[in-house]
């Protein structure tokens, strides 16, 4: 086998595994290739006058409105609760990281569905973005506190000495250098916004991705839907692209610093009772009558025997894609991280990063995608499990990356110079030092890929094979149908699955001994959790 | 312990990296059971060679015979698992999943593994004891001691060490530096040792080779390269040195200091150079009442500034407008502003300017 050296010193790749690398860009163009040929069937003036219809507006304004609020809104929540437990003197700080981290078990169309059950008043637009906010601000308020952490003491007091009061050095010192961790968890917030499609169609909020899915599975308007998906897609792409970069520069910078001192915690005498009732407040709102309201409806539920009958072949079908689409996702995320650590150059880079554009783009779009190029060039493969699993990788890719890759950082290439030196083979160098150390990386990856698409709804909604029903389908069909008790069972499965991954990556990585997990990766960088 | 001839040649050695010369033909020769230490600065293409030599990558030309076997050039290509070398790279790159034992053990056949030679590597690398460890459990210095029992393991034909001692700190790095001399000195293996350090290249080395813009620019035993740089770069490469303009003429240098007695391997004309001392060579002692120049040998100057550094002071003097550091092994420094006479002790290189 003939290896490439690119740069000294980091290690081999076989070039035979570059096409592997290509094939997840090469889907990248897929969506675009989409609106622009659909657009061009449409002809280009019709699919103007389309787009300037007032409903378009409508759409626009409503997706703004939203994302904008819901991302400022939980971006106060955030900084404030990260403030609150990383830098004030308030007994059980523990307790209150993880109280501010627990919507993550609570995903955010379980805990619409629950205020939605509950009436017409938490429904429309007010409501949404104040359930969201809650439900979402977990996203910005980890990347902060690891942010803080990182904040090393001595600029604090460098600033302190050099005449800056407390507030001035806060904006002046502090914030500059948690701003990278603050806007990519509002880019993040944002983008998932823009592709919610769950708990926007339970809380009866129009956005570009709810109308999109109306036109093209209600009205079978594929041309209408088309368009708005182009629309959607010049709003996700630049968010999508700065969330990136913003993750990317932050790995640069923090590479080879030490650990930062630790800041002594700020005393606020008896404003420690009203941090504490905030939280209070936060856990209640957040988790406390969402996870009631889904008590009552199971109560219900169970007592009248509704739905249970689909729970185990729902759970089957979600087991059954989820774990194949997982198992893809993982070994096509393999050979993409180690040829951006072991080869650079602008093609790597550029194989590398697309799938973090694709995974800021809706799921419906993507499905819509695939829709449209299976039924056009490829008829076999629609409606057929192949199709999901594809729409799976291009989504989820970049969750097994980070996982990989976070134990890929740890494994020196050169221990497999060594290896060579010591008789092996290139392929069993690989097998014999490098594997090993990868697996945690690539089991975590895989746990996490598997138990996030246990909750995918909209790309399996729109791909999977007619007949075939997961959780997530049959929660959102049981819903939308107002069958609030018939939909309690799965949602609780919902929860759990989401609960898992939150109680192994998040929670035990903010602790406050911070332990040595050396393979279990940064939390936020399980952040980028999909939406259902 | 049967050994192949040990043995390393390397001729006419080219390698680039894109349109950058890294190598630019160098010839370099090992004995069997010597060590040669590559002494340069970062970018001077040291850890090029040593990875040339190791096969992780091909010279464009050239050729490397190891133990007499043609390894690289005239269309020899043999990869790393196939040339018998022992390999310790920066910060040691154990394998993290395994333990010392099983460190130790990689390279070996498992008929070897049963006989004896782990134990053997144990008390070699004074490692008994700590076998059933891991990579993150040990020490620094114990990390670097079981990444070369690993590359000893095998019997290699040559062991190749990449600045194995950059990541310890200096105290450790003194200490590790010399056990990991003295395990290769005990197994006679021939070695090969990059470093930036001069006085780690010197206590470790049988041969010192000052590597420079891709090029060995001088290659000898260490006393005879600290004493007779072959230029004024490879002085201070290799040491702290004392340049001073200087006329030659009957193997003598006149200089600021007055004139110093030539060392026979400056081969110069007369005319003008560059003489070059080690600051422990100036010798001070209290000036002189008269203020005559060359009395009983040397020439006054003013002391400017003295540090101590505990087993010695350094004393910077100006005498004819020049600055100048000497060592003072022990006793009280003469203060700032104090007159002084400094004198020479033994002879100086010399090179043309």
């Amino acid at each position: 086998m003939s290896h490439v050296k690119v740069r000294e010193g980091r290690g081999s790749f076989p070039p035979s595994l570059l096409a592997l690398v290509i094939i997840p860009a090469l889907l990248a163009f897929l969506p675009a290739a989409y609106v622009v040929m659909r657009g061009a069937e449409a002809g280009w003036a019709g699919t103007v006058a389309e787009l300037l219809r007032p409903e378009t507006g409508r759409l626009l304004w409503n997706t703004t409105v939203l994302a904008v609020s819901v991302t400022l809104v939980a971006a106060a929540l955030a900084l404030a609760a990260a403030w609150c437990t990383e830098r004030l003197a308030v007994p059980g700080r523990d307790v209150l990281r993880v109280v501010a981290s627990l919507p993550l078990a609570m995903p955010a169309f379980v805990s619409s569905y629950a205020w939605a059950s509950l009436g017409e008043t938490f429904q429309g637009m007010a409501g949404a973005v104040v359930i969201l906010a809650f439900a979402t601000m977990p996203l910005i308020y980890l990347p902060v506190v690891a942010a803080l952490r990182g904040v090393d003491l001595g600029f604090e007091e460098v600033s302190r000495s050099l005449g800056r009061g407390r507030w001035r050095t806060f904006y002046e010192v502090i914030l500059p250098q948690i701003a990278p961790a603050l806007g990519g968890g509002a880019l993040l917030v944002s983008s998932h916004m823009l592709a919610e499609f769950g708990a926007l169609s339970f809380l009866q909020v129009e956005t570009f991705t709810t109308a999109i899915f109306t036109q093209y599975d209600v009205q079978f308007d594929n041309a209408a839907a088309a368009q708005l998906s182009a629309v959607l897609m010049v709003l996700c792409v630049p968010l999508a692209f700065g969330e990136m970069s913003l993750r990317h520069g932050k790995r640069f910078s923090r590479v080879g610093r030490g650990n930062a001192r630790a800041l002594p915690p700020l005393d606020i005498g008896r404003w420690q009772y009203a941090v504490h009732a905030g939280f209070g407040l936060f856990a209640l709102l957040s988790v406390g009558v969402p996870f009631a309201t889904l008590a009552y409806w199971l109560g219900r539920g169970t007592s009248l025997g509704l739905g249970m009958e689909h729970v185990l072949p729902a759970l089957v079908g979600s087991l059954s894609y989820a774990l194949p689409g997982g198992l893809v996702t993982t070994l096509l995320a393999l050979p993409l991280v180690l040829a951006s650590i072991r080869l650079r150059g602008p093609l790597v880079t550029f194989a590398e990063r697309m799938p973090f554009i694709i995974h800021g783009l809706p799921g419906l779009v993507i499905a819509l995608t695939l829709v449209f190029f299976a039924i056009r060039y490829t008829p076999w493969l629609y409606q057929s499990p192949v199709l999901v699993i594809v729409a799976y990788a291009m989504l989820f890719l970049p969750l097994a990356q980070s996982s990989i890759r976070a134990s890929a950082e740890l494994a020196p290439p050169e221990i497999e110079d060594v290896a060579r030196t010591l008789g092996r083979k290139p392929l069993a160098a690989f097998i014999a030092v490098t594997l090993p150390s990868l697996m945690p990386g690539i089991g975590a990856g895989l746990a996490l890929t598997v138990l996030e698409l246990m909750r995918e709804l909209t790309a399996t909604l729109l791909l999977a094979p007619s007949g075939v029903t997961t959780l997530a389908t049959e929660f959102w069909s049981y819903t939308n149908d107002r069958s609030y008790a018939a939909a309690a069972p799965f949602a609780l499965l919902l929860v759990l699955v989401s609960g898992v991954p939150v109680y192994i990556f998040t929670l035990r990585s903010i602790g406050p001994a911070r332990p040595p997990l050396a393979a279990v990766p940064r939390a936020q960088d399980h952040l980028i959790a999909g939406e259902v | 312990m049967h050994r192949a001839m040990s043995y390393l040649q390397v001729s006419g050695l080219d390698k680039s990296f894109g349109t950058t010369k890294v190598l630019r033909g160098i010839d370099l020769d090992v004995p069997e059971s010597r060590i040669v230490a590559l002494l340069g600065s970062s970018g001077s293409g040291k850890t090029t060679l040593l990875r040339l030599v190791a096969g992780f990558s091909y010279p464009d030309a050239g050729r490397i015979l190891i133990g007499g076997r043609l390894v690289a050039g005239e269309g020899a290509k043999v990869p790393p698992e196939a040339r018998r070398i022992g390999y310790v790279p920066q910060e040691g790159a154990l394998f993290p999943h395994l333990s010392v034992a099983e460190n130790i053990c990689f390279g070996l056949t498992r008929a070897e593994r049963q006989g004896g030679r782990l134990d053997e590597l144990l008390q070699i690398t004074g490692l008994a004891g700590l076998e059933g460890r891991y990579p993150h459990q040990l020490s620094g210095g114990q990390q670097q001691r079981t990444a070369l029992a690993r590359a000893l393991a095998p019997q290699p034909a040559i062991v190749l060490l990449d600045e194995p001692f950059n990541a310890l700190d200096l105290d450790l790095r003194r200490a590790v530096c010399s056990e990991v001399i003295a395990a290769l000195r005990a197994t006679r293996t021939t070695a090969i040792l990059v470093t930036h350090d001069p006085a780690e290249a010197f206590a470790s080395a049988d041969l010192v080779a000052v590597m420079r813009q891709g090029r060995i620019a001088q290659c000898a035993a260490p006393i005879v390269l600290y004493h007779t740089p072959i230029d004024a770069e490879a002085a201070r490469l290799t040491g702290p040195s004392i340049l001073l303009e200087a006329t030659i003429s009957d193997g003598m240098a006149t200089t600021v200091l007055g004139e110093i007695a030539l060392r026979e391997e400056a081969a110069l004309e007369s005319g003008f150079a560059i003489a070059m001392l080690r600051p422990e060579q100036l010798a001070i002692t209290r000036g002189g009442l008269g203020g005559n120049e060359g009395g009983d040998g040397g020439v006054l100057a003013r002391v400017v500034g003295s540090t101590f550094y505990g087993d010695h002071h350094l004393v910077t003097v100006e005498t004819g407008g020049k600055r100048l550091p000497a060592r003072i092994a022990a006793g009280p420094a003469p203060a700032p502003g104090a007159t002084v006479r400094v004198s020479v002790l033994g002879s100086c290189m010399a090179f043309s300017r």
